[in-house]
């Protein structure tokens, strides 16, 4: 998925990457950390977070469908603000 | 007649100076206190506060039950202040510039404005001189909008003195834009020198009139007196280094008032910023030298 908006944004780049996401029409988002503000928008699009994969896209995606991963019930890092 | 005193380096003395010619110009003064993310006029001034208003910007509120979800606002929003989900739409209040665009593209009219407080407004007496001052709160990143908003209360008749804050980014901008001459205040620092420029290509940039004020000279080296000369730079005065000032200063104390061998120091200055701008305002209209002339 092309990401470039969130690259190049000056600020909300999360806000920006959790829109993507749910245009894509995901369901799950597998992640290495989620901010605040993506956290907010992806609960809000009804999209759940899950963080702890490791290797390829294939394997992180079979530790997912068989309950490996760690499902996210907040942030897991702080905002550039805070 | 609106004097902003700014500077690229911090700590070069912007304050000081702002107080001190306060006290020193011979007509009425108001001073702005535009720093809003570090006010100290009132450290030295004790003005005594006779209003205080909340001030921020105005960001959206969207009606879901109008909201299409068709998406023009969150597209226009430069800063992604609004997501636009599958299933609704969010705003990130704490993003919002509050630019208004996104109310005015909504084809639905379903987005109203609503004020989100980022700080206040001062206003007061200290003594002859008007003060206000600007005071963003703990945790705000966004300082330009309460700086108009002190700005917005610049007087009609009395000389306008604006302690801007430090940098070139847009706080700064926001200070001094539309003044009628910018003081740039600097140190013969290697640091004071490199700022200095970056402050001199901004007010260029925004085709005001400036000058410069070599503050604590004697105490560096020549290389910012050098590039003024180089660029042809208009220097209004050099306050010497002086260890009794640094002290009078950390005290909190005025010192035109504590230190009575600054006070000519600062009155000079004053009478080269009054002829300054009386200059500059003489060139900019001709025709009152013709009126003057018969």
């Amino acid at each position: 998925m092309d990401n470039a908006g969130g690259v190049e944004a000056v600020q909300g780049a999360g806000v920006q990457a959790a829109e993507a996401v749910s245009r894509s029409g995901a369901e799950c988002l597998v992640t290495g950390h989620c901010g605040p503000k993506a956290y907010r928008a992806l609960t809000a699009a009804g999209i759940a977070v899950y963080t702890g994969a490791s290797g390829t896209i294939s394997e992180a995606v079979e530790q997912l469908r068989a309950g490996a991963l760690e499902r996210a019930n907040g942030p897991t890092v702080a905002g550039h603000w805070a | 007649m609106i004097v902003a005193i700014a500077s690229g380096k911090g700590g070069t003395g912007k304050t000081t100076l702002a107080v001190n010619l306060a006290l020193s110009m011979r007509r009425p003064v108001q001073l702005l206190d535009c720093d809003v993310e570090a006010p100290n006029v009132h450290l030295f001034l004790h003005p005594e506060v006779v209003g205080s208003e909340p001030a921020g910007i105005l960001v959206p509120k969207v009606d879901g039950e109008r909201c299409t979800l068709c998406g023009d606002c969150g597209e226009l929003c430069q800063y992604n202040a609004i997501a636009i989900l599958s299933n609704g739409l969010l705003v990130f209040k704490e993003l919002c510039h509050g630019c208004g665009g996104c109310a005015r593209v909504c084809p639905e009219d379903a987005i109203r404005e609503e004020l989100r407080p980022i700080g206040v407004v001062e206003h007061g007496r200290a003594g002859d001189v008007e003060v206000v001052t600007g005071r963003l709160n703990v945790g705000e990143a966004l300082a330009p909008p309460l700086i108009r908003a002190v700005r917005a209360r610049a007087s009609r008749d009395r000389v306008v003195l604006i302690d801007a804050p430090p940098g070139t980014s847009c706080s700064m901008i926001a200070a001094i834009h539309g003044s009628d001459l910018v003081v740039l205040v600097t140190e013969p620092t290697p640091f004071g020198l490199n700022d200095l420029a970056l402050a001199v290509e901004a007010v260029r940039a925004l085709r005001l009139p400036f000058g410069v004020v070599i503050n604590r000279a004697g105490s560096g080296d020549r290389r910012v007196h050098d590039y003024c000369t180089a660029e042809g730079l208009d220097l209004l005065a050099e306050l010497p280094d002086d260890r009794r000032v640094a002290e009078s200063y950390a005290r909190g104390h005025v010192l035109v008032e504590d230190l009575h061998h600054t006070r000519p120091m600062f009155e000079a200055l004053a009478r080269r910023i009054e002829d300054r701008l009386a200059r500059d305002r003489r060139a900019a209209n001709p025709r009152d030298v013709a009126c003057v002339r018969v």
